[in-house]
């Protein structure tokens, strides 16, 4: 199990994985028409269940994903960990299947069940060949009524856990995360962390609570794409998957709000580079400001070459071999947040430069140019990533349990269009100015103090700027 | 959207992705000796286009590692037409994606986008094959960007060190033992006109493959690239090496302690056969090896080690049977907390022992030829990973036919012929790596 909290996800660094990938492909699908829309469908299943269905039989092939809205920010205080651990549990045996047997049955039918906990939301997605629907949905069936939880494979989940979290004692990444959430918002919901005392704590008991907790109709939604019908979905969603509890918590609410707490803090850790990781406030999806810092971010910090800060400190500087900055939401609200990594010696430098390009965009703006071409790629590019029947479940599972509508991914290109000149600049302005930020340093970062203030007053910054 | 490094990784997910199936590749050549493949891929209007160079790091001249990767950071560049980064930029404002990635033995450009954007990025792709121009300033830059890409990748990472480490005792002096990235002392001596005179001499129409998945015809696809590389002259000279892989006469046992790790675990390597340097269905039968022996939680060192005796946290196997050249098997194993690292050596040899020995069931084998043989209807789920595994799989050579059968192919095998590859690797001499925490003696 790796750490669930990986929402510090800092750096957009292209590794090799960039390319890879057979669990979430990056091709094109479903009824995704020549005007580019994709024609979702809502299918009704008795009288609380909607399904977003997107029909397409190029591939023998059906994705479901599943969301449980209420994720890991409803683990009990001192029970960090808890709906992780349940739904790493889902796919370790259900129903008469120990874990054994279900990981054989999964290969007998050639299907594939994964399942995780998010901050916001319990996620199970499964894959099966159209030759298989029935005993597939058999095994899902079982999976989220019937999960076995075993002692063993409770023990031996735990035990692998544990592990990994030794492991990343020392992981610069986890570092910076953790220093970022304790100095700006250490109160909510979302900075918990799992740890050695919270895992300990989950026994059977616990697990049980959460799949009770977690998997109920009224926190459910379907999302279906592939090589099958309306109606042979309806009948086998009735057949097999309506005995999921239908009463249960809605899922609860949980703030996270971004002190800007404008500091540099340092972490030292032997290794050649320093990983820079930056933080500072921004809002939720539904906030009008949503779109407008969407693409300013994407403007200063996307990974693409174009982007302000790949250009100053990659291509100009010569400082890194990646830069990035995003715009991260969450229901409960949304933070910038990025990173970079370059060597220990020019940490220094690579900080200014970071500084110096909040403070331009602060004061400047953005240019009407570097918007069209923002804008430009950014729609002409939504299309790209409903690639494949997997990848487009799980995307379109994604917006719908951030609470968009099915014609979201038809209208989304017009929201961005209407964005305008003046929304960006005002919204640089209020949210990029660096004494909003707060950096960490992990590394053996030269001529970066513990605790220095990051911002001053603009004058300073002018003074530091490069 | 970084260029990226593939040294092993991308081969091993391809070989676990694996292949096509009835996606029926069609295949043609140009006057000029540029080889395209089209897979033709209708549902929605969105290609794939791929540049495959026949040359990678193994062709590094001595003392220049790294540098065929870092000819792929400096193709960004500009041309005679094109300024510096402003191909990134196009692919953008077009609404576009890219990247590329070189490994051993190949090179390879990517932009994935919209059908009616196809002609730009040919245009693009083949001006750069011939028309690359260098800014002195500028690669110098670049060079730095490598080198912190090399400190990201290796240099801050203990176990890409132990592993780096490893390749090299693994393939001795062959050029697959040096790393693609390079050695950071020899990175730092790269200059422009090493990046162009090996640019010169690999980069021609004679020694590419374009790849085209998505929404185009046949027709379609003779004609745009007709049009577009047909002009693009062929170049003299391409033809490749092959130097010898030397045996391996005893294994090694290396280690690495680290103040960064703090859960050891044990990496294993040995030499093994591949598409391109075996025949009748060796390497099917080795791929099968793979999954049956560590491929999942089914698997005979997850069932036994982690599971049945709780010596393990984690086991698995896997390999690369993707290379030009050669390939690798791979063990991996983490202990359990409280395990001695030695049980679990030896806990891992009984297991590999009784498979070489007697081999898999034909249950085994079964199950796992299917799974992998479903592997490849999920793997036509991705335009992009199937122009990737025709890409590579024909860059080094395979051909085409032997691609697309594939799926069926890896059915053949029987538990003998798997037994039999899995001893011909694993009977060997290996070398054996553990990471290990400081102050903690590896066994």
């Amino acid at each position: 199990m790796r750490a669930p909290l990986l929402f510090l996800r800092v750096l957009m660094m292209g590794c090799v994985l960039v390319l890879a990938g057979c669990e979430a492909p990056k091709p094109m699908d479903g009824r995704l028409q020549t005007d580019g829309n994709i024609a979702v469908e809502t299918v009704k299943v008795a009288d609380d269940i909607d399904v977003w269905l997107v029909e397409d039989h190029t591939v023998p092939m059906v994705a479901l994903e599943i969301r449980f809205l209420g994720g890991s920010v409803e683990d009990p205080k001192g029970q960090e960990g808890r709906a992780a651990m349940m739904a790493a549990l889902l796919s370790e045996g259900a129903g008469a299947w120990d874990d054994e047997a279900f990981a054989l049955r999964l290969e007998d039918l050639q299907m594939g069940i994964s399942a995780a906990a998010g901050e916001d939301s319990v996620r199970v997605s499964a894959r099966m060949l159209s030759k298989n629907l029935e005993p597939g949905f058999e095994v899902l069936q079982a999976v989220l009524r019937d999960p076995r939880f075993d002692e063993e494979a409770l023990r031996r989940i735990r035990d692998r856990a544990l592990l990994g979290l030794k492991d990343r004692e020392t992981d610069p990444g986890w570092l910076a995360e953790t220093a970022l959430k304790a100095a700006t918002f250490p109160d909510s919901p979302y900075a918990r962390t799992i740890t050695q005392e919270s895992l300990m704590g989950i026994g059977r008991d616990e697990v049980l609570a959460a799949h009770a907790h977690h998997l109920t109709r009224g926190r459910m939604q379907i999302t279906v794409v592939g090589a099958i019908g309306r109606q042979h979905l309806e009948n086998l969603i009735e057949a097999y998957l309506l005995d999921v509890p239908k009463a249960g918590a809605a899922p609860e609410p949980a703030t996270l709000a971004v002190d800007p707490a404008n500091r540099v803090l340092k972490r030292t850790l032997p290794q050649p580079q320093t990983r820079l990781s930056y933080v500072a406030p921004a809002v939720a999806l539904k906030h009008d400001d949503f779109f407008p810092l969407y693409l300013a971010a994407h403007i200063l910090g996307s990974g693409d070459f174009s982007s302000r800060l790949m250009q100053s400190l990659r291509v100009e500087k010569g400082l890194t071999y990646g830069v990035g900055l995003q715009l991260m939401h969450y229901k409960g609200g949304g933070m910038l947040m990025g990173g970079t990594l370059t060597q220990n010696a020019r940490a220094d430098d690579a900080l200014r430069a970071f500084r110096h390009e909040l403070h331009h965009l602060a004061d400047q703006g953005v240019t009407a140019e570097e918007l069209d071409d923002a804008k430009r790629y950014l729609t002409g590019s939504f299309v790209l990533g409903f690639d494949g029947s997997s990848a487009m479940a799980s995307r379109l599972a994604g917006f719908r349990a951030q609470g968009r509508e099915s014609d979201y991914v038809n209208r989304r290109n017009q929201i961005i269009h209407e964005v305008t000149l003046a929304d960006v600049n005002r919204v640089a302005a209020q949210y990029f100015h660096p004494s909003q930020f707060t950096v960490v340093a992990v590394g053996i970062p030269s001529g970066i103090k513990a605790n220095q203030v990051f911002a001053t007053s603009k004058a300073d910054l002018k003074k530091v700027a490069p | 959207m970084l260029r990226s490094l593939i040294c092993f990784t991308l081969v091993l997910l391809l070989t676990s992705c694996q292949k096509a199936q009835d996606w029926q590749p069609q295949m043609f050549k140009l006057d000029n000796g540029l080889e395209v493949i089209l897979l033709e891929d209708h549902r929605a209007p969105v290609v794939t286009h791929m540049v495959w160079y026949r040359v990678g790091s193994a062709d590094d001249p001595e003392g220049k590692s790294g540098l065929a990767h870092f000819l792929e950071h400096l193709m960004f560049k500009g041309t005679a037409r094109l300024g510096p980064d402003e191909f990134s930029r196009i692919v953008a404002r077009e609404g576009g994606v890219h990247n590329a990635f070189t490994n051993n033995d190949v090179t390879a450009y990517y932009q994935k986008i919209a059908r009616d954007r196809l002609e730009t990025m040919m245009e693009l792709e083949a001006d750069r094959m011939r028309n690359l121009r260098l800014d002195e300033d500028q690669v110098l830059t670049e060079r730095e960007v490598v080198r912190e890409e090399r400190r990201q990748r290796t240099d801050n990472n203990p176990e890409a060190q132990l592993a780096e480490q490893m390749r090299m005792a693994l393939y001795a002096d062959h050029p697959y033992g040096i790393p693609a990235i390079g050695y950071d002392q020899e990175i730092a001596g790269l200059t422009r006109d090493d990046a162009l005179k090996f640019y010169k001499t690999h980069y021609a129409p004679n020694n590419a493959i374009v790849v085209l998945a998505g929404a185009l015809t046949l027709d379609e696809a003779k004609r745009l690239s007709e049009k577009h590389y047909g002009p693009v002259p062929k170049a003299d000279g391409t033809v490749r090496e092959s130097p010898a892989m030397p045996q391996l006469v005893t294994g090694h046992r290396l280690s690495l302690n680290d103040s960064k790790v703090r859960v050891p675990s044990l990496m294993r390597m040995y030499i093994a056969p591949t598409y391109t340097t075996s025949r009748n269905l060796r390497a099917h039968a080795v791929d099968i090896a793979a999954e049956i022996l560590g491929g999942g939680a089914t698997s005979r060192l997850y069932r036994q080690l982690v599971v049945n005796s709780g010596v393990a946290a984690e086991a698995g196997a896997s390999v690369n049977t993707g290379g030009r050249l050669a390939g690798a098997f791979y063990l991996q194993a983490v202990p359990a907390e409280g395990t001695d690292p030695a049980d679990l050596e030896t806990a891992i040899n009984q297991v590999i022992e009784e498979f070489i020995l007697n081999g898999p069931t034909q249950a085994e084998v079964t199950r796992a030829a299917q799974s992998l043989s479903a592997a490849a209807i999920y793997a036509r789920d991705s335009q992009m990973t199937m122009a990737q595994v025709f890409g590579a799989s024909r860059a080094v050579g395979e051909p085409i036919a032997h691609i697309a059968s594939w799926p069926e192919d890896i059915l053949k095998p029987t538990p003998e012929d798997v037994r039999l590859a899995a001893h011909d690797i694993l009977s060997k001499p290996y070398i054996n790596g553990w990471l290990m925490p400081l102050g903690q003696e590896a066994p």
